[in-house]
């Protein structure tokens, strides 16, 4: 009765409080007791009008009633929400908020809490990865965990991939690779194949401690990602954007006059041949160009037209060829709910991208749906069942491919783009683009995952583990004759840019071909691969007198892989719009190859994790792995690892510290892993296989079979070495957090070359695991996390990471200098020093006196770089370019990207967020230049007359008076243009500086305000607005720093354009 | 008692079952167990050494090419053979110092051996002896080819192991006209196994081989004729291989030499000499050629 009276009472009181406008007063104190000034006190659901606590931790706040419930919320501590329930004074204990350290890091099997992991171990959510206008989850990692090197040396074609390294080089052994493991779900799989929006978490193991779990499979680190799991609460996502991307850092091509006047400096230079085009051609050359002249071409001969120096066109390719913008879409939905018992995940993503080439219609489209379940059966046993399709395809003209971009800048801007009779000129391959035919490149996977955990004890849980991945790649390419017009009227067959060849490469049997001229050919291709792994495993916690806790783990783990490769081609296709193989028997021009393989390995392991009231950690690994790529007798390998950790600020001594400093935690660990990525799954066997002969017997080209190329009988494991030390740290109640990793890692019994062995042997020396490679590094992070009121929370964080690799070991047996050889630290860059240019043909006279240069050139005059000489003899030459007798040539950069940085920086205001996102590397040296077809987009000449690429910008080169360009001798940045090698040596003249600072990401969104109203159909809307590589700043000439590798052999920047990405976007949950 | 056994016969199952689980075989490549089974295989192993033979690659004048370096032909270039201090020796790697080849086909000539003795090949043993007459060619021609280019050379009949002893000793040269013996012999073995048609159009087969073994035996009895007495030639004081072979001496044989003008087709006698004489070979285009035929260095 009482109770009845009473809560008629509170009621009727309530019932007033909803009427008029109250306000509450109240003090908040923080654990200590002491005041809690500057925390805000708001109502919930009306955030914009929240009031702060003064000095004395006291506040007022109007609320709409006194059922309202307020939100209290402090930095470093728990956020509080209070139900007022009639109160009208409040007193607010408020407790600390830890879950910063409550953080939990992705290990190997299982997780661990952030404070006591004692591996250098980072994991970031997916905040990386969401508002990306990237293709796929290894762009977005850019920069994004110190340690991480996602380099792309490439450029940016659709659908492309990156090289992805944790620490840095790992191994030169001959074949063998150093990439990380890359495991979804505690499954091997590929990062830039999975749909980024399924990924929850990210986590990189960096050493040995850490990844030991996973033996020979992740010696150079384990990448887990952890993908997305249902959750209480049904939620509809959907989220979607349109990006724009533009090219960046395009070269700029001379126009076709200036060109010929380069033209004829460079071989009057090299005193090949004087005034190359002559007046007669400059005169059209100019009357085109002023418009004087309707074509730039006529007829050469009865079935040819004008082309290369002959034609008078003006044409910049550049232009011609790339697009200023590209358009890509992409849309992601997901549900996702569940109960106690059931929780599910489903979503579907799909990805349409086009390149920035015209005439080519490139496209990229990824379809991506993926669905998680998660069943409890009972208390004691749980049944989760992932699977996932994702389906790629890229589509493209067959002709652009690296050879294209090697002639992109090599075509002279001489050759007109129209011939007389209306049609493309047969050179500028704009036919073979648009009709030649297309490539196919398709891939479809297919991921399993059943996991079934039981807990039969509270702490000891039995896990068994399922993993299948299906894969396949169909791969159709397609040559098409095209066909021009020659001045007689006759169809002529286009060429596709080289002379033909058909070859197959033995390794993975993959067709190298160029077609023959008016050839139609058709090749289908399929790659197949079963990837099938168990895990069986169990772990089990015990704690002691509460002070002793114990982890221990013991598990096994099987793994197999079957991939094949199956590729026909036929040259003799009758329709080529409906391309189909002609059934045939032996036919002539048909091209096969299989090449098939399979490999398994099966590791057992066991971890053991001891801490002692959270201050004294310890962790020991144990890892047994036999792998099928070894023979039998050196088939095991035993990988131990031991790592350990001292959580300092536990201590009681460190009491009076914490207020400031409370997280402060010392650890070190030392492990050693093998590795079994080999690139050939069968190392140790005799590899006789047949290929085509280069000879025709009876009526056929012939089969051969030749001699198994020598191998190491003694063949075993690379054994990595990992030793590392860090510190952990975190200030002012974790709003400043911190870390400091130094490391040290050597792989050991790498395969190197034996020393040279006589010629008699009749092959080269079998290669025996006797190099060693030591990399050190460092990685430093920083992140400060601050609110200011109730309105404004930011974060500013910063990662720094550092390495070098020095081969500590190795049998040259020449010690070349552009080859390994003992004591070489790792991007060595060889060449001379340059004492100047010579300003006068008597400067350069007399300093040849002194030094001749006749080893690198003949033909030396003004205008000509003088080199200087560092060795006992006045000639300038290379030496043998060994370790002993190098000549002149001398150390003089390293190619290694150095201090790799990144600074982020996020806010959030009301109901405005952006982040800004820098990524850069420090230091980095780069000389273009390692072939004379790469030489020549630096220097416009690459040592032969026929690899030119004139850009504007190398027309900073010295030119007397008088010369037809203008004079410039004062200060030349390029010697003169020269058809021959002499102004073009390797040296520090023209080492560049490819360090860079990018503006990798600016996103600014705008989420929907709660007040809205809204809030019952829409949870949550945002809009935002992002940018990719905004901008750019570096020192480097002519190109983007990451579009310089020497990739395809046809030199440096002779790959596919770098580009800028604009995009807008759109999220809702429901 | 039977749990102890039961349990040690599960754990053998179980590692017997590890090993065949990591226990894989290549899928698409074979060993030399796989292949020499019949003479097609053969045939394929043998194929790969017609790449030895001269090729005609016309982009740059092909075979004809090679005439510049004599008086009949002349290139747009000067040659280096003409001017003193041009001709310089070549890196090891782009010389003629060689033996890659020689590698494949010992190889070849071994196991192709080893797979008919053994029965391990199957098929007529006409058409398998013809391959490996094949390969006893090809290795003439590849030691004729080390024999034009050094003289005196070594001699390879096996497959060599990557021991730093065993190559060294191989490295040694033999004086050129025990190079050249081998070089016959050799094509006399394969001229007795190889058939007497080519079994398929451009493949070698008894005629050639005997018609290589002329070309040898001329190209040697001339060099050492015209040589006689300088470094080039072993036997006298100046030769460069003395310090190798200190015990070398031509030993003349008495033979009847009936089938020189057989071999050597260009060389007639003006008139024909009392058989006195012609055994007794004194002249000294007589000698040459017995000595570099019949031989024996004593060792």
């Amino acid at each position: 009765m009482k109770r009845f009276i009473f809560f008629l009472f509170c009621f009727v009181a309530a019932l007033t409080a909803l009427a008029a406008p109250m306000t509450v007063t109240g003090v908040v104190y923080e654990p200590s007791g002491e005041a809690a000034i500057g925390a805000s006190v708001y109502e919930k659901g009306r955030e914009g009008s929240g009031a702060v606590t003064d000095i004395e931790g006291k506040f007022s706040l109007k609320v709409s009633s006194l059922k309202a419930v307020l939100v209290i919320s402090y930095v470093g501590m728990e956020t509080q929400e209070i139900h007022l329930e009639g109160r009208s004074e409040l007193k607010v204990y408020l407790t600390e908020d830890n879950h910063a350290l409550d953080e939990v890091v992705v290990v190997g099997f299982g997780t661990q809490k952030k404070i006591n992991a004692t591996g250098a171990v980072k994991t970031i959510g997916n905040e990386m990865l969401t508002n990306r206008p990237v293709s796929n989850a290894v762009q977005a990692l850019q920069g994004a965990v110190p340690g991480l090197n996602i380099t792309n040396d490439a450029g940016g074609a659709p659908g492309e991939s990156m090289n992805i390294n944790i620490r840095g080089v790992g191994t030169i052994g001959d074949g063998s690779n150093a990439n990380p493991l890359v495991l979804i779900d505690g499954m091997e799989g590929d990062l830039s194949a999975i749909n980024p929006h399924d990924i929850e978490s990210v986590s990189v193991l960096k050493d040995a401690a850490a990844s030991a779990i996973y033996g020979s499979r992740a010696p150079f680190g384990v990448i887990l990602v952890t993908t997305v799991k249902g959750e209480a609460g049904t939620r509809v996502n959907y989220s979607g954007n349109v990006s724009f991307r533009q090219p960046v850092n395009e070269p700029e091509p001379v126009d076709s006059y200036t060109m010929a006047l380069m033209v004829n400096d460079a071989w009057a230079n090299a005193k090949a041949n004087d005034n190359y085009f002559k007046q007669a051609q400059l005169n059209k050359i100019l009357a085109f160009q002023q418009g004087l002249l309707e074509y730039g071409t006529e007829a050469a001969s009865s079935i040819k037209w004008k082309e290369v120096y002959a034609s008078w066109g003006n044409t910049n390719w550049y232009e011609e060829y790339v697009k200023k913008l590209a358009v890509s879409q992409e849309h992601n939905a997901s549900v996702s709910g569940g109960s106690r018992k059931t929780k599910y995940y489903f979503s579907g993503n799909y990805l349409d991208q086009s390149g920035i080439f015209r005439h080519a219609d490139e496209k990229y489209t990824r379809l991506a749906l993926s669905g998680r379940v998660n069943v409890k059966f009972n208390d004691y046993v749980q049944f989760q069942w992932t699977s996932r399709i994702i389906s790629t395809e890229n589509n493209k003209p067959s002709v652009l491919n690296n050879l294209f971009y090697h002639n992109l800048g090599r075509r002279y801007p001489t050759e007109p783009l129209y011939l007389p009779n209306g049609e493309y000129h047969p050179n500028s391959l704009i036919q073979p683009m648009e009709e030649g035919g297309r490539i196919s490149d398709k891939t479809r996977q297919f991921h399993n995952q059943a996991n079934l955990i039981i807990e039969p004890v509270k702490n000891w849980q039995l896990h068994a583990e399922l993993n299948s991945r299906i894969e396949n790649n169909p791969y159709t390419r397609q040559f098409c004759p095209v066909y021009f017009t020659a001045p007689n009227g006759s169809r002529q067959p286009i060429s596709f840019g080289d002379t033909g060849k058909h070859l197959i490469n033995s390794t993975d049997g993959t067709f190298n071909v160029t077609p023959d001229l008016g050839e139609s050919y058709y090749e289908k291709a399929n790659r197949a691969v079963n990837y099938f792994s168990t895990n069986f495993y169990t772990d089990y916690a015990l704690t002691l007198n509460d002070r002793h806790n114990f982890k221990i783990l013991v598990g096994m783990q099987t793994e197999y892989l079957h991939r094949e490769y199956d590729r026909v081609a036929s040259s003799d296709i009758v329709l080529p719009d409906r391309p189909f193989f002609p059934s045939e028997i032996g036919g002539e021009t048909t091209m096969i190859s299989e090449v098939k393989g399979e490999w398994s390995t099966l590791g057992v392991f066991g971890r053991l994790n001891y801490n002692f009231d959270n201050r004294y950690m310890l962790e020991v690994n144990m890892r047994g792995d036999g792998a099928s790529r070894f023979p039998r007798n050196q088939r095991w390998g035993y990988f131990p690892s031991v790592s350990a950790g001292w959580n300092i600020a536990e201590e009681s001594f460190w009491a009076p510290l914490f207020s400031v400093w409370n997280y402060f935690k010392l650890r070190g660990s030392y492990g050693v892993l093998g590795n079994q990525n080999t690139e050939s799954f069968y190392p140790y066997y005799e590899n006789m296989s047949t290929e085509a002969g280069n000879v025709v017997l009876g009526d056929n080209q012939v089969t051969t079979l030749p001699v198994y190329a020598p191998f190491s009988t003694t063949l075993t494991w690379e054994k990595i070495e990992n030793a590392g030390a860090g510190v952990d740290f975190a200030f002012f109640n974790s709003r400043l957090q911190g870390a400091f990793d130094w490391y040290q890692r050597t792989t050991k019994d790498m395969l190197g070359p034996a020393q040279s062995l006589p010629g008699v042997f009749g092959a080269a020396a079998p290669r025996t695991n006797n190099a060693e490679l030591r990399t050190r590094g460092w990685e430093l992070e920083l992140a400060w996390r601050d609110r200011i009121g109730s309105d404004f929370n930011y974060s500013v964080s910063a990662s720094l990471a550092d390495y070098k690799s020095i081969i500590t070991k190795y049998k040259s047996s020449d010690n070349k200098i552009n080859n390994y050889y003992q004591g070489k630290t790792f991007g060595e860059i060889w060449g001379f020093e340059v004492v100047g240019i010579a300003k006068s043909d008597r400067e350069m006279a007399a300093y040849l006196a002194e030094h001749p240069q006749s080893s690198i050139g003949a033909n030396w005059g003004g205008g000509d770089i003088m080199y200087r000489n560092l060795d006992d003899d006045p000639a300038i030459n290379k030496g043998a370019q060994t370790l002993d007798d190098h000549g002149d040539l001398t150390v003089i950069g390293n190619t290694t990207p150095r201090y790799a940085y990144s600074f982020t920086l996020e806010g959030q205001w009301k109901f405005i967020d952006f982040r800004a996102y820098f990524q850069g590397i420090g230091k980095r040296d780069y000389f273009i230049g390692d072939t004379a077809k790469g030489t020549s987009t630096f220097f416009g000449y690459g040592g032969s007359a026929w690899q030119s690429t004139l850009f504007v910008d190398h027309l900073d080169y010295f030119r007397f008076a008088g010369s037809p360009l203008g004079a410039n001798d004062e200060n030349p940045y390029y010697g003169r243009l020269r058809t021959d090698a002499n102004n073009i040596q390797y040296c520090d003249r023209f080492l560049q500086d490819a360090s860079y600072l990018r503006l990798k990401n600016l996103t600014v969104g705008f989420s929907l305000p709660e007040s809205a109203g809204l809030s019952r159909y829409v949870k949550k809307a945002r809009l935002y607005f992002s940018a990719e590589n905004l901008f750019t700043f570096t020192k480097l000439r002519i190109f983007d720093p990451e579009a310089i590798d020497n990739l395809g052999g046809f030199g440096a920047g002779k790959c596919y354009p770098q580009y800028r990405t604009y995009s807008v976007g759109l999220e809702l949950t429901f | 008692m039977i749990k102890k056994i039961s349990i040690l016969a599960l754990a053998a199952l179980f590692l017997t079952s590890c090993d065949d689980f990591l226990q894989r075989e290549p899928l698409s490549f074979g060993d030399r167990e796989a292949y020499f089974t019949s003479p097609e295989d053969f045939a394929l192993s043998v194929n790969k050494f017609y790449e030895m033979l001269p090729q005609n690659n016309a982009l740059w004048g092909g075979l004809y090419s090679a005439d510049v370096v004599s008086d009949n032909q002349a290139a747009a270039g000067a040659q280096s053979l003409f001017y003193p201090g041009e001709k310089k020796t070549p890196a090891k790697g782009a010389s003629e110092w060689q033996f890659t080849n020689l590698r494949g086909i010992n190889f070849f000539i071994s196991s192709a051996e080893e797979a008919v003795a053994t029965g391990h090949a199957q098929g007529a043993e006409a058409e398998l002896n013809h391959y490996i007459g094949e390969g006893y060619f090809f290795r003439a021609y590849d030691m004729y080819r080390l024999l034009t280019n050094f003289g005196d050379a070594p001699i390879i009949t096996e497959m060599l192991p990557d021991d730093q002893a065993v190559l060294t000793e191989a490295s040694k040269r033999y004086p050129r006209n025990e190079v050249a013996r081998h070089i016959l012999a050799d094509l006399d073995k394969a001229a007795s196994l190889m058939k007497d048609a080519a079994p398929e159009a451009g493949r070698v087969y008894r005629d050639v081989a005997l018609a290589f073994k002329a070309r040898v035996a001329l190209y040697e009895a001339t060099w050492e004729k015209y040589h006689a007495g300088t470094c080039f030639v072993p036997g006298n004081s100046k030769w460069v291989g003395a310090a190798t072979w200190p015990g070398f001496a031509w030993k003349p044989v008495r033979r009847r030499l009936k089938s020189i003008s057989f071999l050597t087709g260009l060389w007639r006698p003006r008139k024909r000499l009392p058989l006195s004489t012609r055994s007794t070979t004194t002249t000294l285009a007589c000698s040459t050629i017995g000595q570099a035929l019949s031989d024996q260095p004593t060792r």
